[in-house]
This record gives C-alpha cells, sequence and structure tokens, in this order.
C-alpha cells in the first residue's frame, strides 16, 4: 500500500476514533448532560471549540506516532518520505478536498432548515456536525479512491 | 478512469534503458514510485512538464514517449 493510501486510511480511522471517544466522552463519561444543557447555545459552541482543539492536537500527535512507526518499521528500506507531495498527490487532494468542502457546504445549508422552521439551536449544530464529520471522512475516502483507480 | 486516448512507451524505454525501476525513474523526474505506475498504466496523465521530464530521461521527443488516440478522446468541443 502507497504512502498516501496509508496516511488515508490512517485519517479515516483516528478522525472515527477521536469523534467516538469525544461524543463518548461529553456524553457518556460525563454524564451530566441535562435536556436544558442541550438546549443552550454555549453548550453547542463550546462542544465545536473543545472538538476543534481536540482534533487538532490529538491528529498532531498521532500523526508523529505514525511517522515514529514506519521509521520504525522501514529501519532496513528505503526511507518514504511523509510530507513529500508530487504533482498527482497534490491533484488528488485538491479534487478530493473540492468533494469534502461540497458536502460540508452542503450540511450548512441543510442546517438552517430547522433554523427557518423555528425548531431550537441543537439541530442547526447537530446538522453542522454531522455534515462536518461526513467531510472529513469523505475527503479521506476520496483520497482512496482516487489513488486505487486513477484521477 | 484510465484514458485510453494517452498511451506511452514507457515500460518499453525503461526495459531499454538497462530495465530502469520505477523508482530510479521517479528519483529522476521527481515524483513516486506510485505516479510512475499510474502513469504507465494510463491511470493518470502527466503534466507537459512530467512528460517532457520523462522523454529527457530516455533522451527521446515528447511523441516517442505519449501518443495521442483522438478517436478514443472523448470531449466536447466549445460552440
Amino acid at each position: 500500500m502507497a504512502i498516501a493510501v496509508q496516511k488515508a486510511v490512517f485519517n479515516f480511522v483516528t478522525t472515527i476514533l477521536l469523534m467516538g471517544g469525544y461524543l463518548f466522552y461529553v456524553f457518556g463519561i460525563q454524564g451530566d448532560v441535562t435536556l436544558s444543557k442541550v438546549l443552550d447555545i454555549q453548550f453547542w459552541g463550546i462542544f465545536i471549540l473543545k472538538l476543534t482543539v481536540l482534533m487538532v492536537v490529538a491528529k498532531i500527535i498521532l500523526f508523529i506516532l505514525f511517522a515514529i512507526f514506519k521509521k520504525v518499521k522501514n529501519r532496513n528500506m528505503d526511507e518514504e518520505d511523509l510530507e513529500f507531495m508530487d504533482e498527482r498527490d497534490k491533484l488528488i487532494e485538491m479534487k478530493s478536498d473540492r468533494y469534502s468542502h461540497w458536502i460540508a457546504i452542503f450540511g450548512f445549508m441543510v442546517s438552517m432548515i430547522p433554523a427557518s422552521m423555528g425548531y431550537s439551536v441543537q439541530y442547526m449544530f447537530i446538522t453542522i456536525l454531522i455534515f462536518g464529520f461526513l467531510s472529513t471522512l469523505m475527503s479521506d475516502v476520496w483520497k482512496i479512491y482516487f489513488y486505487k483507480k486513477g484521477v | 478512469m484510465s484514458k485510453d486516448h494517452i498511451q506511452n512507451k514507457i515500460r518499453m524505454l525503461r526495459f531499454l534503458k538497462g530495465e530502469m525501476t520505477q523508482q530510479q525513474l521517479g528519483d529522476e523526474v521527481g515524483v513516486t514510485r506510485q505516479t510512475v505506475a499510474a502513469i504507465e498504466s494510463g491511470k493518470y496523465s502527466p503534466t507537459l512538464q512530467l512528460a517532457f521530464r520523462i522523454a529527457n530521461v530516455f533522451d527521446v521527443s515528447l511523441d516517442d514517449v505519449f501518443k495521442y488516440d483522438p478517436l478514443n478522446d472523448q470531449f466536447k468541443k466549445k460552440k
């Protein structure tokens, strides 16, 4: 498996694990999320900010661990540069990012539907979160697809 | 997503250059082995710059590396 595909698979798996872990932490372990709290816009603001910080920090740490693991595993082989991107890699990244942005924009538009219908703010935030999560995942899925099928 | 209208002779040219590996060619032109493999199998069409670099490695003209078949090219002409 090419290093770029491995990175995409690694990203895909860690995104699911981090999101799942964070949701479990907020709604499972803490468990003191009452209905009034969920309806509060402040709760969702803190939720998204914490999630963003967690994702960025955890991804950096996990990527460093991934790089160390690859280095140890391929000690006796030709070194693969994890950061190197040629023109095909850049094209694949651009295409997959563009498609994932469409999902994010679509999700934002969909999130306006419950807001415009007068539903509580939680539905809007949940819709944005779901589509944001989906767009992140789909970016990696498209990368894997383009690497396998060609671009 | 193979591009049937653009064929190449990279495999043959590598053979003629002392069975040059995809990795060696990739190193020469600044791309990964996977990209060379994708170009060879027709899954990726290189940029003009990369195409010229590949031709330069084998010391041949661009036409000797890549062949374009307009009959298989499915594109819409601008009116």
